[in-house]
């Protein structure tokens, strides 16, 4: 059956949305999906946005029926706004951020492990089934909106961060083909969406807006995540063209340590006046900052204001305490805390590193995100640091003007004297909503010729071969990298590895260290690397097969070359390939060990 | 007039064809435009819709709005704590600071739920023309009715644009709850 609708699904690492447009229509309008949520034992209401959490209730709970939701999409589950309210609460029962996790190289993706360090006897989700049951939520929603048109069978975009690596992607894909997703969804980089929803609402008149020889830096700061990209405006016979030629790391701070950390400063006030905030408090501080974290920036706005923290228990008034935060103290907080003045050269500050770090999401050290960003633009070439002319913003964090201000200030303040100064693209009244509504957009304009952002791999990809020779006991043999996936390796690719042949053991599980670089951009498919700095190449999950004995002759091991693969739909493949004949096999990641424990 | 236009409407449905089929909808309430469909259909007596087709009996136990819109206000705006509690013993600051806080949110949710608006665009102090066949519900007259068809707006009255409240889907015995008492464990 072919689809009716262009559906994208923004899985957020806080908030989720759906977004759709009709296959027919010669030009898209896009919609967004309602989500029905419980808010409350018993009360469902429906909103625009999913928050990504979810709470795990007790059996006892989930047996009096209050958490039911019609059609029974899962059991033993309460997802969406209810969660969130929850989980500050109760971090025992709520996984947040399973995103996140999602990515995290250093645990097992698919074993039971959120919530994180739960005390509470509750069956634990891998960050993989977390993942696909936000997606069910969605599914549902959808499904029950369009009950003639399952989502199954539409055309579907999932967006995932730019900075996910291609074992998160897999994860990703996994979660959500086992969600019920369409077998031949496509995943698309969030900055990418945004970058479309841009274009969408520009029309044709985008190519007035740029020109060749733009950059344009799309800088999304969600919740809890952020996410760097660069498009670069090219020509090609006359026509301007869109390529993405840079992305960041995964850096994982955003709004939500804003709030914290103001929470975290009148905390202080508080303490400084006699009043110690019991943990409830605290919790509930922290929502008020989150609350107020906008007009608190609001040029003209009241100065100081009063941040109040209501008394627990039906003693509103009487158990009410305050306190005042001058605007100079948020401004110094939040836009200098998190968007420093700072040379282009600046670096973040790293993560001490000590004996005992304890495994847990790797939260940025540095808050300062223009530090990461000037880091991320001087790290794309050796010599000069890229100049963006444009920038595009995403993320709920830039609803405050202040930040938006601050950011184009810096970003400005690192072009060339002379230069014009940089532009703001888009608007602001769908920061919320941009990447599902660009990825919807971006379904859509497959099948009716809309612009394409190209730019295949936004990494380089290694695996990891050690060297012959004498074995030293006690000292690990010396560890290449052969290239196998170059920079900018497009969709729809295929590339045989020129390489030396490398011997694979048969009837044992054989596996690969290996890494991804984001700033290698010149090394070609089959070079060898024999040494490199370590911020140059990431280590991510191993790749690794097992060679059935009956597949192969007898000799015990196979000389194979590489093979590596880019489908239409950006799932990354690397094949072994026999030299002696028409065999090969396939590597899968392994997310189930950690490659560096 | 009304019996007899009920009757009118009994016999049709009973007769079935398009008249038939309008009624089902407009007893269902599937007519999107619901002026339209006043204006035309009159809703019929009550006894008549009894008689051509039993209302089946909700299964499951529904809670009144009221109820659901006063536990949303508490819920996210904490309303009642704040309306219950006795205000003799505090000062006006120590209630403002409250107050100020809980009625923020209390706008949030009645702006999500009801999407309140002024009923006139005119703003206070400007002057309107009233309509010939004015509603009560909607003009609240003062002053000489004379003749004068202009006058001040002095309030500009409010309405709602939708009412969209959570659904409810609990136990016959919670539904009159506004609020679940709070039990801590560790204290």
């Amino acid at each position: 059956m072919s689809a009716r609708f262009a559906v994208g699904i923004d899985l957020g690492t806080t908030n989720s949305v759906v977004a759709y447009c009709d296959l027919a229509e010669e030009k898209a309008s896009v919609q967004l999906v309602p989500i029905p949520q419980f808010v409350a034992p018993g009360q469902i209401e429906t909103f625009y946005s999913l928050p990504s959490f979810l709470y795990l209730p007790t059996p006892e709970q989930w047996a009096s029926g209050v958490w039911k939701l019609e059609g029974d999409p899962y059991q033993n589950l309460v997802i969406g706004a209810y969660a969130r309210q929850v989980s500050a609460e109760q971090p025992d029962r709520t996984i947040a951020a399973a995103k996140s996790w999602l990515c995290h190289s250093r645990i097992d993706r698919r074993s039971p492990l959120l919530p994180w360090n739960s005390n509470e006897p509750v069956e634990k989700l891998s960050p993989v089934d977390a993942s696909k049951y936000l997606l069910l939520h969605l599914i549902d929603a959808w499904n029950k909106c369009h009950p003639d048109a399952p989502l199954s069978e539409q055309k579907v975009v999932l967006t995932v961060p730019a900075s996910f690596d291609m074992a998160a992607r897999e994860l990703t894909r996994e979660a959500a083909i086992a969600a019920g997703l369409p077998e031949h969804f496509i995943l698309l980089e969030e900055p990418q969406a945004a970058l479309y929803h841009w274009l969408q609402s520009k029309g044709d008149q985008w190519r007035r807006a740029v020109k060749k020889g733009d950059v344009i830096f799309v800088c999304d700061v969600g919740g809890g995540t952020t996410d760097l990209t660069l498009v670069q405006v090219e020509e090609e016979q006359g026509e301007l063209v869109l390529k993405r030629i840079a992305v960041g790391n995964h850096l994982l701070v955003g709004g939500d340590n804003m709030d914290l950390a103001l929470a975290h400063f009148l905390s202080q006030k508080f303490a400084a006046r006699g009043t110690k905030l019991n943990p409830w408090q605290s919790v509930s501080l922290w929502h008020s900052c989150r609350k107020a974290k906008e007009s608190l920036l609001t040029v003209g706005g009241q100065d100081p204001q009063t941040i109040a923290v209501l008394g627990r228990g039906s003693r509103l008034i009487g158990g009410t305490v305050q306190t005042e935060i001058s605007r100079a103290e948020a401004e110094n907080i939040l836009i200098d805390g998190f968007f420093p003045l700072c040379p282009v050269d600046a670096l973040p500050q790293r993560q001490p590193q000590s004996g005992f770090q304890e495994i847990g999401l790797p939260y940025e050290h540095d808050t300062g995100i223009t530090k990461h960003i000037a880091s991320f633009l001087s790290s794309q070439s050796s010599s000069v640091a890229v100049r963006p002319t444009h920038l595009l913003f995403n993320g709920g964090v830039f609803k405050a003007g202040a930040f938006r201000e601050r950011l184009t200030q810096v970003v400005s303040s690192w072009s060339e004297a002379g230069s014009p100064a940089v532009k703001v693209l888009g608007d602001l009244d769908d920061l919320d909503h941009a990447v599902a509504c660009g990825a919807a957009y971006y379904a859509w304009s497959t099948s009716h010729g809309g612009i394409r952002i190209r730019g295949g791999t936004a990494r380089s990809y290694y695996v990891g071969i050690e060297s012959a020779g004498l074995a030293v006991p006690g000292i690990p043999r010396p560890l290449q990298a052969l290239c196998v996936v170059p920079f900018g390796m497009e969709e729809g690719t295929a590339i045989d590895v020129q390489s030396r042949e490398v011997g694979l053991i048969v009837g044992q599980p054989v596996s690969f260290r290996f890494f991804a670089s984001p700033n290698r951009k010149e090394d070609k498919p089959g070079h060898m690397l024999k040494w490199w700095d370590e911020e140059e190449l990431i280590e991510t999950a191993p790749m690794e097969l097992v060679l059935q004995a009956e597949a192969v002759p007898d000799e015990g091991f196979v000389p194979v070359k590489f093979h590596s693969k880019i489908t239409e739909l950006g799932v990354f493949e690397l094949w072994c390939q026999s030299v002696r004949d028409n065999q090969r096999w396939k590597l899968e990641f392994n997310v189930r060990e950690d490659a560096e424990v | 007039m009304r019996i007899g236009l009920a009757f009118q409407l009994f016999f049709k449905a009973l007769a079935g064809g398009k008249t038939a089929d309008d009624l089902q909808a407009v007893l269902q309430g599937k007519v999107s435009d619901s002026k339209t469909a006043a204006a035309s259909l009159p809703a019929p007596e009550p006894k008549v819709v009894t008689e051509s087709k039993p209302v089946p009996k909700p299964v499951t136990p529904i809670q009144s709005e009221a109820i659901t819109l006063l536990a949303t206000l508490q819920r996210e705006a904490r309303l009642i704590d704040l309306v219950q509690e006795p205000l003799e013993q505090y000062p006006d600051a120590q209630v403002g600071a409250a107050a100020r806080d809980v009625l923020r949110d209390t706008r949030k949710v009645l702006e999500r739920v009801c999407g309140i608006k002024p009923l006139l665009p005119e703003t206070e102090g400007n002057k309107v023309d009233l309509p010939t066949d004015a509603s009560p519900m909607r003009w609240k007259i003062t002053g000489s009715a004379s003749g004068n068809k202009r006058g001040v707006v002095v309030h500009p009255g409010w309405q709602a644009t939708h009412c969209q409240l959570p659904q409810w889907n609990g136990n016959a015995a919670d539904a009159l709850v506004i609020a679940p008492a709070e039990v801590d464990l560790n204290a």
